[in-house]
């Protein structure tokens, strides 16, 4: 479950704002540069912090897993149609892997382990209560409620999915692409109407911008 | 010291009135029990009771609510909140912090107190509510009770004059909504003005100095807890079940014989006299 994670860390001290920042300027770079060596920094600074946060790795691969999935999938994608054909580096079946398709397969690659790796660097290791506090102060109001109420939410969501799932199986729903569909109506419904009982408790509780 | 004139209010997407020129007074130090079918608006009137309606729930509203001769259409809901505390239905709607002490820190940090007194009026919050020893308790990992003590007590750390509840026993077992009376009623005791919308009419009965019934987003009835309860046919036409003690006065008093008994003890003391007789 990717939720706050109480450890005695350096990653752990550091105030809510600066790892908003944090956030922010990693994503600007991840998304906005290809270089493969920027890709793979980035990756090794988030992979560094969660080993200095000391975060169960079990629980960060278990949230990352969709990315780790979708990493070698973009690599083969974006290596093989890559336009530039500079120089083939090995052939496998009868297609060529060149070296600029590759290495913008594996920058791309490394994009989606960091911003996998990102999100459980940043839940896991930010209170709910000291974000929307410190973060209260100089954003946007709607901003820092979106902010809590995300935190707050991927927990709920995981627990509220499995609760409509079982009563739907209780029913003995069979399975289908319309059945997903039909899970996530409810789910979205319920965390609306809990999203803004929320807010309103943080407001009725003295909370401003 | 709080109170409605002419409160009105309609949701947007909605056509009827959830509100309806609704005027109370609520003294201080006085136990009110709000009581109504579902969807009568209770609910509403609780959320204009702290400015959260007019200033965050999207209708239209008309009337004035005074807190402490202040008008909410001109203050903030944060500026209210040290006076009005409101306490939702669902403590999952409302906890979000990991640990009880952050949670129930949340309002104080807010109204801008350092640290140290922050944390003198956390203490004092769940000492109140009878928690002091789940305090550096992880929340998600508490009863239903408990977590309805933790979002008591994240209200009360802001020592608000009014503490106002929306069913705050819904989800509790009898021992644990038990605790939560006893904690309102000493509450009271201390002269905090309690507001709780409550379908289970036995606390009420016991612990309420006042019953206002809600019906259609009109006030039905405004007495005390033995005129309000002892209208058993009134209620019923409402879909509202009176404590078993008055439907057994009441259904005496059609045999002709009249009791005066407000309480189950009552009724064992004055049967057994008639009847020993
Ligand atoms: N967010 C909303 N939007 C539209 N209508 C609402 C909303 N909340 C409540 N209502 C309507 O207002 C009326 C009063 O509701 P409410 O105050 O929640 O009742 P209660 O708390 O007594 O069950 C009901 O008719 C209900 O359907
Ligand atoms: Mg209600």
């Amino acid at each position: 479950m990717i939720r706050y994670c109480p450890r005695n860390s350096f990653v752990h001290r550091v105030s809510p704002t600066l790892k908003l920042f944090f956030l922010v300027v990693v994503l600007l770079l991840s998304v906005l540069f290809v270089n493969l060596y920027l890709q793979i920094a980035l990756f090794l600074v988030v992979l560094l912090a969660i080993f200095v946060a000391r975060l169960p790795l079990r629980e960060v691969i278990r949230f990352a897993w969709i990315f780790f999935l979708l990493a070698p999938v973009m690599l083969l994608l974006q290596g093989l149609i890559h336009p530039v054909y500079d120089y083939v580096v090995f052939e496998f079946m009868g297609v060529k892997a060149y070296h600029a398709g590759l290495i913008f397969g594996l920058s791309i690659a490394f994009r989606l382990y960091t911003l996998g790796f990102l999100t459980p660097l940043i839940v896991m290791t930010t209170r709910v209560s000291d974000l929307v506090h410190s973060s209260g102060k100089f954003l946007p109001h709607f901003f820092v409620f979106g902010l809590a109420i995300t935190f707050r939410f991927i927990p709920i969501f995981e627990e509220e999915l499995v609760r409509i799932q079982m009563s739907k199986e209780a029913r003995a729903t069979k399975k289908s692409v319309s059945s997903i569909f039909s899970l996530l109506v409810p789910l979205f419904c319920n965390a609306l109407k809990k999203s803004r009982t929320m807010s309103y408790s943080i407001e009725s509780r003295g909370f401003k911008a | 010291m709080l109170s409605l004139k002419d409160v009105s209010f309609v949701y947007t997407d909605s056509n009827v009135n959830a509100l309806e020129d609704v005027s109370l007074d609520f003294s201080k130090g006085e136990f009110i029990g709000l009581i109504g079918g579902t969807g009568h608006g209770k609910t509403t009137l609780l959320l204009c009771l702290n400015g959260l309606i007019p200033h965050f729930v999207k209708g239209t509203f008309s009337g004035s609510v005074l807190v402490d001769g202040v008008n909410t259409r001109g203050s903030s809901v944060s500026s209210l909140a040290p006076k009005v505390g409101l306490v939702f239905q669902n403590p999952d709607d409302q906890i979000f912090s990991l640990e009880v002490r952050d949670e129930v820190g949340f309002g104080p940090r807010n109204l801008g107190f350092s640290d140290k007194e922050v944390s003198e009026k956390v203490e004092e919050a769940l000492s109140l509510v009878g928690i002091t020893h789940l305090a550096d308790s992880d929340t998600s990992n508490l009863s239903a009770g408990q977590k309805q003590l933790v979002c008591i007590a994240s209200v009360l750390a802001m020592e608000p004059a009014v503490l106002v509840l929306d069913e705050p026993t819904a989800e509790l077992d009898f021992k644990s909504s038990e605790k939560v009376y006893h904690v309102l009623n000493s509450l009271r005791d201390q002269g905090t003005t309690v507001i709780v919308v409550e379908h289970k009419m036995n606390f009420l009965s016991e612990y309420a100095d006042r019953i206002i019934v809600l019906n259609n987003g009109r006030v039905f009835m405004d007495d005390t807890p033995d005129k309000v309860f002892s209208s058993v046919d009134k209620l019923s036409e409402l879909g509202i079940s009176p404590p078993s003690v008055y439907k057994l006065r009441d259904g005496l008093k059609k045999e002709g014989v009249v009791f005066s008994f407000s309480s189950v003890d009552e009724a064992i003391k004055q049967l057994s006299a008639r009847l020993n007789k």
